[in-house]
């Protein structure tokens, strides 16, 4: 297991453009990806890698559960390779954070570093200050001391209008999805394409029910959030928090209320969009352990301090009696419940 | 336990507290005003919300003030044998006093209570958390066309408020009371002046920033779930009306 120190500055992560990996693993051969690349001869470069899965389903090369599981079978990889090589630059990072709400410390010193790149999953018990600290992290709240640093860029200290500028490098995914009530679901993804873009009409409807179709939601579009069930929402909340390709998406319990079915559906939501985008994630997960399996770096909050960080793999391993406990459930251990 | 002197203090703090954010609040909805974009769409919305739909409230209300002024009026007048003044009497009540306070208190029960609702639930369920992280200043997406509806509709409603309340006085002192109808308008005509007009209209510009100030402030900053949107709502309604009719004492008092 690594520290958050161990989070070193180096050359970022490069990835092999997707169709190749495939085409490595033998999922398909080359006249199959020629074909996909052939077909999105119209598309813009810079979306080949991000619909060449879908355009090798479309033609039948490939059938939708091949080309997750080979998806899942890379990120696996990924995560092995991790383990032994987590020197990775960080994107984000707290040093010394306290923060106290109504007299309580909720964040006592946090020092944690987010990898470029990668999926970091936070986890801890409830009210150990995961969501607290995620909202520091995107500047929704300020610290009361320590110092919050996006690109060595300290956050804390930007003007209210420097910090509406950097908020447009994150996303968010709420807990409850915080769609607009009084918006159908085209609307509510289009959103931030219109408000903070000059991007035309056209090419926001092509991108919306591009994205409603990545998150399985082609034909919602004109559904109200109150006329979704809770899979539905969180899945038109995270095209929401996609559609602007952010460089950092930050997920707060992305599968909580959920059933263990659109749990997994979500799962491999997240993966496969991490695979085609490589967007620096970071989600705050209760679905321990399974977690584990769709993260690169996981980082244990307990009573306000980072109890532990480094690879998921490495951090499941863990002999900490607090982690051990959490990872099991167990109600009797360090952490008293009862 | 906090001692009677201690409550005092505390109190008296969280009161300036909550007043030093409120007019910060008023402060970043002013000056956000001239920003771009603007959401023209968002301010025909509530232009909408506030005035089209509460006409019939303020319709109702008016024509039943305009009867009960002139039915009381006209048994108060006759004692002098005044009546003639009754057209006047109902007319300048109406402009300079019922009409702009009137409006004003049933826009608050109607629309304020709806706005501070409706806000509060977006801050109970990270809507506004939402527009901040997407870079969508909120204060700028929706205060400001609320604020700028407020000041656009009270204008209007007061003015229907006071055409329908002098046709009600109408109704009751010619239709039922059988004074002339030439007696009750040619009063009206001789004695409402233009300041009459501008002052009733200044109270209504002045009570749709109070209403749309207040309501917005409070569902913006609603706390703890359902119980603290209806706190919101309740206190939103009870400090608009209160700060209605104490702005209207000053302005009237200023302007007379």
């Amino acid at each position: 297991m690594t520290t958050a120190a161990t989070v070193k500055k180096s050359a970022p992560f490069e990835a092999k453009p997707l169709g190749q990996r495939l085409l490595a693993s033998g999922c398909i051969n080359s006249r199959q990806l020629d074909d996909a690349l052939a077909a999105q001869s119209s598309v813009d470069p810079s979306e080949i890698n991000h619909l060449v899965g879908r355009t090798l389903v479309s033609l039948g090369h490939l059938t939708s559960a091949r080309l997750r599981s080979c998806l899942v079978k890379f990120f696996t990889d990924e995560c092995r390779e991790y383990r032994d090589n987590p020197s990775v630059p960080a994107i984000l990072s707290m040093k010394g954070v306290e923060k106290r709400l109504d007299g309580r410390v909720v964040l006592d010193g946090i020092d944690l570093d987010i990898p470029e790149q990668r999926i970091t999953a936070i986890i801890g018990i409830s009210g150990g200050g995961k969501s607290v600290t995620l909202k520091h992290l995107v500047g929704l709240m300020r610290p009361d001391q320590g110092v919050i640093s996006l690109n060595g860029k300290n956050l804390v200290t930007l003007s209210p209008s420097e910090l509406q500028k950097v908020r447009r490098r994150f996303s968010l995914l709420f807990q409850g999805g915080a769609l607009f009530d009084s918006l159908n679901v085209f609307d509510n993804v289009a959103f931030p394409l219109r408000e903070t873009t000059s991007i035309p009409e056209t090419e926001i409807h092509k991108r919306v029910m591009n994205s409603l179709e990545e998150v399985n939601l082609a034909g919602m579009e004109m559904k109200f959030p109150d006329e979704l069930s809770g899979g539905m929402n969180k899945r038109a909340a995270l095209a929401r928090a996609l559609i602007t390709r952010p460089e950092i998406i930050l997920l707060d319990e992305p599968t909580a209320g959920l059933d263990p079915i659109i749990e997994n559906a979500i799962h491999h939501l997240i993966c496969d969009t991490f695979m085609r985008t490589r967007t620096t994630m970071v989600i705050i997960s209760h679905s321990v352990p399974s977690i584990f399996k769709w993260c690169h770096h996981v980082i244990v909050l307990h009573q306000g301090k980072v109890r532990a960080s480094g690879p998921a793999l490495a951090i499941q391993e863990s002999l900490d009696p607090v982690i051990r406990q959490f990872i099991h459930g167990d109600v009797d251990g360090p952490i008293h419940v009862l | 336990m906090l001692t009677p002197i201690q409550r005092l203090g505390f109190l008296s703090l969280a009161f300036v507290r909550e007043t030093g954010r409120m007019f910060i609040f008023l402060v970043q909805t002013v000056v956000s005003i001239p920003r771009q974009p603007w959401r023209w769409h968002n301010l025909l919305k509530q232009i909408h919300f506030m005035g089209m739909r509460s006409m019939f409230v303020i319709a109702l209300t008016s024509i039943f003030a305009g009867m009960v002024l002139a039915l009381q009026g006209f048994y108060t007048l006759s004692r002098f044998g005044s009546e003639a003044l009754l057209g006047p009497a109902v007319a300048l009540s109406m402009i300079r006093e019922l009409g702009p306070v009137l409006s004003g208190l049933m826009i608050t029960g109607r629309a304020g209570s709806a706005m501070a609702a409706e806000l509060g639930i977006m801050r109970i369920r990270e809507q506004i958390d939402a527009l901040e992280v997407m870079g969508v200043p909120p204060i700028h997406f929706l205060a400001v066309p609320r604020f700028l509806a407020g000041l656009v509709v009270l204008p209007m409603l007061t003015v229907i408020f006071d055409v329908i309340g002098i046709f009600g006085g109408y109704l009751v002192a010619v239709q039922l009371l059988g004074l002339s109808a030439g007696t009750y308008l040619g009063g009206i005509e001789s004695a409402v002046s233009m300041h009459d007009i501008s002052t009733g209209l200044i109270k209504a510009f002045c009570f749709g920033i109070v209403i749309t100030w207040i309501c917005s402030f409070k569902g913006f900053y609603a706390r703890r779930g359902a119980e603290g949107v209806s706190h919101a709502t309740t206190s939103a309604v009870v400090l608009s009306s209160v700060l209605i009719l104490v702005s209207d004492y000053f302005i009237t008092a200023i302007m007379l």
